[in-house]
């Protein structure tokens, strides 16, 4: 086996560990960017276009931060080595949900379902037309049943909380151990309220045996509530602004692309940070050329997926199917024009492009090259999602794109929510221990050392 | 401290390289009785398959059941079945190889041989399914002077091209694995079988450019292969989802479709290497650690495949489409014509493999093998229950009815396992299940003079 990199090293840096104060200055003006975009829009641009934006920055960053939590829970299912020193990063942006769930909570109940045309007025049941003997009075009514604001709102709220209580649960048992490991060190120095997460335990070997039982048994139950959380989620949250489009794709479509945007947020802050956090030798070139991997096979699975919805619905030219995509891609069927450049750069920005640059094998082991590769495709995702939403919340808009509205109050929405995220990662990396330094699985297992000819290229 | 995967289930490796060789060649030695009795039963089955099939051809389509509204049945059943059994060979070969996980070099020769004569089974099934036989040539896109040209805009041309690309890749990938274990037969080989031996081991002495090529090539197919795991089913699934017919015009299919076909080829891998390893002896080179990672498999993709149900179901319920909730929930009325396929299905592929979930079960070797058995019923009966219950039941009630095969159709579906089982067989006893090359790489590798290297 090989010679691990000394984790005192990490576990000493803990002590006085400070967030940067250009990352705490642009964090925050992003924030205030954010704060002031939205207030434009609330008096500029209108109720719907500010909610949707919201909406947008909202659910590209409880995808963002649940989906690189997914990480954690991949590599624990999997008994994936290679992620290890990446894992803390993965499970720090749990911290955001809390934050993220509030305003999700305050969107709900302050104005945002205004933006869903089934409310205030519930749609109407359909009309009877003569079926027979398909009953249509045997049609199950379920749009006045599913789409209510009480009970959307519940579903939305209870299901998110259920998942973060997962998590906790689960990241208690990962960092818990380590915490106490770091105790042992630095004493005095370490905060206070660690003990909260080591709960009592005593010995860092058999507190992290414990804690590996918790996240085995764990995982699976996670991988399960993510999956359907935010399958839910997407067809609730944006499926649903267009009440009678469906497509049964949409919710693993979307969960699928939120571990996507994780990998990407977690490759962006692995990268930045590794030095600040003492892991330069542990985040190798190797580890995020695996994590790189990690994206390419995301993001081809998002675009066969997205294939996958586009061909049937262009194959079968049903309307209730295409007026969804004939909106946004345009077309000679009533199709509008202002949203047809979205439509073209969201498949540049989330396909096109990462998968050619993907494919490099010196962009996933360099570190600006890999920065900007997940800005990109985080950026897309942005896009992505404002596609699905804009043209619900501007439904006057039929050639012209609202660009001022687009760059002012839409990016700095979500300018605002990267912001958030970054502000509360950097803090939450600060206090806690930045590397799995009790997990048994951290570094290189000794088959790594003779298992096939092509590993051993690889390793070179 | 939880299982590890690298402590508890480590496989027990051989002494040496001789060894190696030793155990993997003594399926060359003259057969038991258990096994010629186990290849007449396949020859059999196979004889009377054909023999069904010639009693179509002689009679004609009338002799199945398959008529208007359900043109599908059977045949098209069994079809993607195939072809779906014929996936978990390629994925565990060069997907795993991509992610270089161990546990598949005692177990990916065998899948591999398994996805090879899965396909070239699931390829007898539309010559089967359109009757004239003799025309079946009007597949294929030939130079010809009577204005006759296939429409490319149908899925099922697609299909073609999607399913011969994946065999044609398929089964020169598992062919290139095999030359330097066929080169080993052929050393340990005498007369004419060490002929044929040397014929099909290209020449293979393993010397260091050899190797450097072999292992250059067989890179380059995994990674050629990989895609086409996805590929083919997803196409196959278009079939399907491309047509406006009620409980077939689904997105989700294709990833449901792979995963499901994931599923159905672990099962089968494990129904099959089961058997085989008690038979041969070859438990320091396939035991619990691989039938436990199949059976991970095997939960991952029916967990895919429960919640792929579940989203037709929901979505069906809240589109508010009343022929889409119709035939939704037709299918799982319990009083209705094929309700019991529908609940045969969901307990064969969504309940049998929870007890999977606990590893004490995934560590039972009949435990194991009686759910891989009952996941291959389920995983026939989803398609059963897709394919003929829409088109029993589609838009216009005059045209329903109840379709059932006739013995002829059970007969060549028979058939079509018994043609499987003897190609497999034969396989067995003539060329290495085992990727002998890769076992070893297992082993420290042997120093000059010692009782390794002997």
């Amino acid at each position: 086996m090989s010679a691990h990199p000394d984790i005192n090293v990490v576990i000493d840096g803990i002590a006085d560990r400070k967030v940067p104060g250009i990352v705490m200055g642009v964090g925050g003006l992003l924030v205030v960017i954010g704060l002031v975009a939205a207030g434009y829009g609330f008096a500029v641009a209108g109720a719907a276009p500010t909610w949707g934006a919201i909406l947008v920055g909202l659910f590209w960053s409880i995808g963002l931060c649940q989906g690189a939590f997914m990480l954690s829970i991949i590599l624990t299912g999997t008994w994936g080595r290679w992620g290890r020193p990446i894992k803390r990063i993965a499970e720090s942006f749990w911290f955001v949900l809390p934050v993220l769930y509030v305003l999700l909570a305050g969107f709900l109940l302050f104005g945002g379902l205004g933006i869903y045309k089934w409310h205030p007025t519930p749609l109407a049941p359909i009309e009877h037309i003569s079926i027979e003997p398909h009953n249509v009075a045997a049609t199950w009514r379920s749009k006045p049943i599913w789409l209510t604001p009480g009970f959307f709102i519940a579903r939305q709220l209870g299901g998110l909380l259920i998942l973060m209580i997962l998590d906790f649960v689960y990241l208690r048992a990962s960092l818990g151990p380590d915490m106490l490991q770091a105790q042992e060190r630095l004493g005095k120095k370490a905060p206070g309220w660690w003990n909260s997460f080591i709960g009592g335990q005593s010995n860092v070997k058999r507190a992290s045996e414990a804690g590996q039982a918790v996240q085995s048994t764990l995982f699976w139950m996670i991988g399960l509530a993510y999956a359907l959380v935010f399958s839910f989620l997407a067809f609730d949250l944006l499926m649903s602004l267009e009440p009678w489009w469906y497509t049964n794709m949409f919710g693993g479509w979307v969960f699928v692309s939120c571990v996507w945007t994780g990998f990407c947020a977690v490759g962006v802050t692995s990268m930045l940070a590794r030095d600040w956090l003492n892991l330069g030798d542990w985040i190798k070139p190797k580890v995020t050329h695996d994590l790189g991997k990690l994206m390419l096979a995301a993001c081809m699975f998002w675009a066969y997926t997205l294939f996958a919805q586009l061909l049937p619905v262009w194959y079968a030219n049903m309307p209730e199917e295409t007026q969804f995509f004939l909106v946004r891609i345009g077309g000679e069927e009533g199709g509008l024009t202002a949203w047809r450049w979205m439509a073209q750069t969201v498949p540049i920005l989330c396909f096109v492009a990462p998968f050619t640059i993907l494919l490099s094998r010196g962009v996933k082991k360099m570190r600006w090259p890999f920065v900007a590769i997940c800005s990109l495709i985080l950026f897309g995702m942005f896009m992505e999602r404002s596609l699905i939403v804009m043209p619900q919340v501007y439904p006057d808009v039929s050639d012209t794109f609202p660009t001022t509205h687009f760059l002012v109050l839409h990016v700095g929405v979500w300018l605002g929510f990267v912001g958030l995220i970054t502000l509360v990662v950097s803090n939450v990396l600060a206090r806690i221990p930045p590397l799995v330094t009790s997990d048994p699985h951290l570094g290189d297992h000794p088959w790594d050392q003779h298992v096939h000819s092509l590993d051993a290229h690889h390793a070179h | 401290m939880a299982t590890d995967v690298y402590t508890s289930g480590e496989p027990n490796r051989p002494d040496s390289y001789g060894a190696a060789n030793r155990d993997i060649i003594r399926v060359l030695l003259k057969p038991s009785v258990a096994y010629l009795a186990l290849l007449a039963t396949s020859i059999s089955v196979m004889l009377f398959g054909g023999w069904c099939w010639y009693m179509q051809i002689r009679w004609g389509m009338g002799v199945a059941n398959i008529t208007h509204p359900t043109m599908w049945g059977v045949y098209i059943v069994t079809f993607v079945f195939w072809v779906g059994i014929g996936h978990a060979g390629t994925l565990i070969s060069a997907i795993l190889f991509l992610v270089r996980s161990r546990w598949r070099t005692g177990v990916y020769r065998a899948s591999e041989a398994m996805t090879v004569f899965a396909v070239m089974t699931a390829l007898l099934f539309p010559v089967l399914h359109l009757g004239r036989v003799w025309q079946n040539y009007w597949f294929f896109p030939y130079p010809n002077q009577r204005q006759l040209w296939m429409n490319f805009k149908s899925p099922l041309m697609w299909d073609v091209f999607a399913i011969s690309t994946y065999f044609t890749v398929s089964a020169i990938f598992f062919y290139v694995g095999l030359v330097p274990d066929i080169a080993i037969f052929r050393d340990h080989s005498k007369g004419l079988v060490r002929r044929i031996y040397g014929l099909l081991s290209l020449g293979w002495r393993g010397t260091h450019r050899q190797w450097h090529h072999y292992m250059a090539a067989y890179g380059f197919f995994a990674a050629l292969a990989a895609p086409l795991v996805l590929s083919v089913h997803s196409v196959v699934s278009w079939d399907f989802a491309m047509a406006n017919t009620a409980g077939w015009h689904s997105t989700i299919f294709p990833p449901y479709f792979v995963a499901g076909a994931i599923l159905s080829g672990c099962a089968m891998v494990i129904s099959l290497l089961m058997p085989m390893t008690y038979a041969f002896n070859w438990h320091k080179y396939v035991n619990t650690w691989h039938f436990e990672n199949l059976a991970k498999m095997c939960v991952l993709t029916s967990a895919i495949l429960s919640y792929a149900y579940g989203m037709e179901y929901f979505v069906g319920w809240y589109s508010q489409n009343p022929y889409e909730q119709a035939i939704f929930f037709w299918r799982a009325d319990p009083s209705a014509d094929y309700g019991w396929a529908f609940y045969l299905m969901v307990f064969c592929n969504c309940l049998a493999p929870l007890p999977w979930y606990i590893t004490k079960v995934r560590r039972n070797p009949w435990a194991l093998f009686i759910i891989a058995a009952i996941i291959n019923v389920g995983m026939w009966m989803e398609r059963f229950n897709i394919i003929v219950s829409s088109l029993a039941h589609n838009f216009d009630p005059a045209t329903w009815w109840f379709y059932w095969p006739s013995w002829v159709e059970w007969g060549i579906l028979a058939g079509s396992a018994g043609w499987f089982c003897t190609w497999f067989l034969l396989f067995c006893k003539t060329l290495p299940a085992v990727a002998i090359t890769e076992i070893k790489e297992m082993i420290p590798p042997p120093v000059k003079g010692s009782l390794e290297a002997k």
